[in-house]
């Protein structure tokens, strides 16, 4: 019980402060009198407290753990080969044989994609997006949904699974805004480290942050259901809240409560997307509201395009959709070059 | 408990698809504990080299047992034991382990004090801070590994034990013996500090 107790001190904030102050600090003196049946424990556990400036201050470099890496996954692209050459020890490995380790490596990549009939049973086919830049960056789904990436944000996927074994799931770390096509028959899971939600056709953003203390899963069209539990196995519909558009889920990672917030004013930079009802508008104004709404760059020649004009209607089609049937109209094409928009055209002059 | 087990779920799922060949998974869990288990790896030894070696092992004997491995919902303990085995290897093999009195940074633990420390202002604090100094500057690495261990890492005894290679009434020992003795300077001065208030 003792042990107990030291820990739960530990972690108080209130007393950690304390007990960093000397021993004859009124402060502290003062929070021992306040605490008298406690008395021995409270040392004890400042004792502790104090220990541990004695624990070492050794940190691992990035470099150090990138470099350790990537000698573990060398070695694990080679276990074929029986070679023992990499299980020395590490350090009488640098050198020439550093260079050996990388080329390994990127090799290994490259038989690691072929996926022979006789390998392994070791299914990697994980796709991974990741989003180091500052915009931001668009991944479509095999499904034909797409997600917006935000900076810092990465998402997984199994492209052999993914909506083939009776749901749709990704997990995501970070922040994003999905727009989900419509399929009952294959719910859509956003897993989270704290959070899943889940989805059958809609559109909507997650906001989940290693850093942050809390995830928000923020509706937009549709509907998005919400648990706290975070694994793959099967999920019973009981486990899930229920979110509507304009409402928004916090989850605060610290007690783990799920709480169910209206948003009643979108914010200024959260616009949201209504239906777009484009009566022979310039193509121009259109993208430029699709890149504020979308918070997306789009990039295309305003001297080539600024005689087009279109008409149209969206009312449930993603941005994907919005922009192939925009480029249609006006006989563009448009690709997606590391997260940004770029439209080809050579011009509306009829 | 619910936080916990909203952790545990997904280090559950994470170590599930780790087993079943997810190389994402397997790259979260290094990523997650590589610098936590450096660390640790200097209660050991003072060797970065070992240690560094005793990481990569690690990871890589993982990978290549993942098929024979129970469902863990705790990726912690498991890579804690088994990498304080590997460093212990490695100095067995460089016949660098004596076995009572580990060679470690800890024996060459800082003495310095802290800046507020510094200032003494007479003679009874000096007194004060020296022995507090002494006590902890005469813990062993052992009592400072179950220390880590026990209270910062948050494993339960039983645990600790395994991880340190002992038995549950050893490793209570150990953080008997460490703070048996300051907490009688620690009260002796407490209460005269109090005597001498009045």
């Amino acid at each position: 019980m003792d042990n107990l107790s030291i820990q739960e001190l530990l972690l108080d904030s209130e007393f950690v402060l304390v007990a960093l102050k000397e021993e004859d600090d009124p402060e502290w003196i003062n929070y021992l009198q306040r605490h008298p049946a406690n008395m021995d424990i409270l040392v004890e556990a400042r004792f502790i407290l104090r220990a541990s400036e004695k624990f070492p201050i050794k940190t691992l470099s990035p470099d150090r753990k990138q470099a350790i890496w990537e000698a573990i996954d060398s070695s694990i692209e080679n276990e074929r080969s029986h070679s023992d050459s990499f299980r020395g020890p590490f350090f009488s490995r640098i050198g020439f044989k550093w260079v050996a380790a990388l080329i390994v490596f990127t090799i290994g990549l490259a038989i690691w994609n072929y996926q022979s009939p006789t390998a392994k049973l070791e299914s990697n086919t994980i796709v991974t997006e990741v989003n180091n830049g500052n915009f931001v960056y668009s991944v479509s789904l095999p499904d034909g949904s797409s997600t917006l990436l935000k900076p810092g944000s990465h998402i997984s996927y199994d492209s052999l699974t993914f909506g083939k074994n009776g749901s749709r799931e990704v997990f995501l770390e970070g922040e994003a805004f999905f727009e989900v096509v419509t399929d009952s028959l294959h719910p859509f899971y956003v897993f989270t480290q704290g959070l899943t939600a889940k989805v059958l056709g809609t559109s909507f953003t997650v906001k989940a942050y290693a850093t942050e203390k809390k995830i928000e899963v923020a509706v937009e069209t549709g509907k998005v259901a919400v648990s706290p539990m975070t694994t793959a196995q099967k999920l019973s519909s009981s486990d899930f809240k229920v979110l509507y558009p304009h409402e928004k889920a916090v989850m605060n990672l610290e007690n783990s409560e799920l709480s169910l917030e209206k948003i009643d004013q979108p914010s200024l930079n959260e616009t949201r997307i209504e239906e777009y009802i484009i009566d022979d508008l310039y193509v121009t104004e259109v993208l430029s509201k699709l890149e504020k709404d979308y918070e997306i760059k789009i990039s295309y020649s305003k001297e080539l395009l600024k005689d087009c004009k279109i008409t149209a209607v969206f009312t449930e089609e993603n941005l994907h959709k919005k922009l192939s049937l925009i480029c249609k109209g006006i006989g563009a094409s448009y690709s997606v070059i590391e997260g940004v928009i770029v439209i080809e055209s050579t011009g509306c002059n009829s | 408990m619910e936080l916990k087990s909203a952790k545990s779920d997904y280090e559950f799922a994470l170590w599930a698809r780790f087993k079943s060949g997810d190389k994402q998974a397997f790259s979260e869990i290094y990523t997650t504990y590589a610098d936590l288990l450096y660390n640790y790896g200097f209660h050991i030894s003072s060797r970065v080299d070992l240690i560094e070696d005793a990481i990569q092992d690690l990871f890589i004997v993982l990978w290549q047992s993942k098929e024979n491995l129970s469902n863990t919902t705790s990726i912690k303990y498991y890579l804690f034991r088994s990498f304080r085995r590997n460093i212990v290897k490695l100095l067995k093999k460089e016949e660098l382990l004596v076995t009572h009195q580990d060679v470690s940074l800890l024996a060459n633990a800082q003495h310095t004090l802290s800046a507020e420390m510094q200032i003494i202002e007479d003679e009874y604090e000096e007194t004060q801070t020296r022995e507090l100094n002494r006590a902890l500057s005469s813990l062993t690495p052992r009592q400072l590994e179950a220390i880590r261990l026990h209270y910062y890492e948050g494993f339960e005894l039983d645990r600790v034990a395994s991880i340190m290679d002992m038995n549950e009434q050893s490793v209570r020992n150990i953080l008997h013996r460490a703070f048996h003795k300051l907490r009688q300077i620690m009260l002796f001065l407490l209460l005269l500090h109090l005597f001498l208030q009045k």
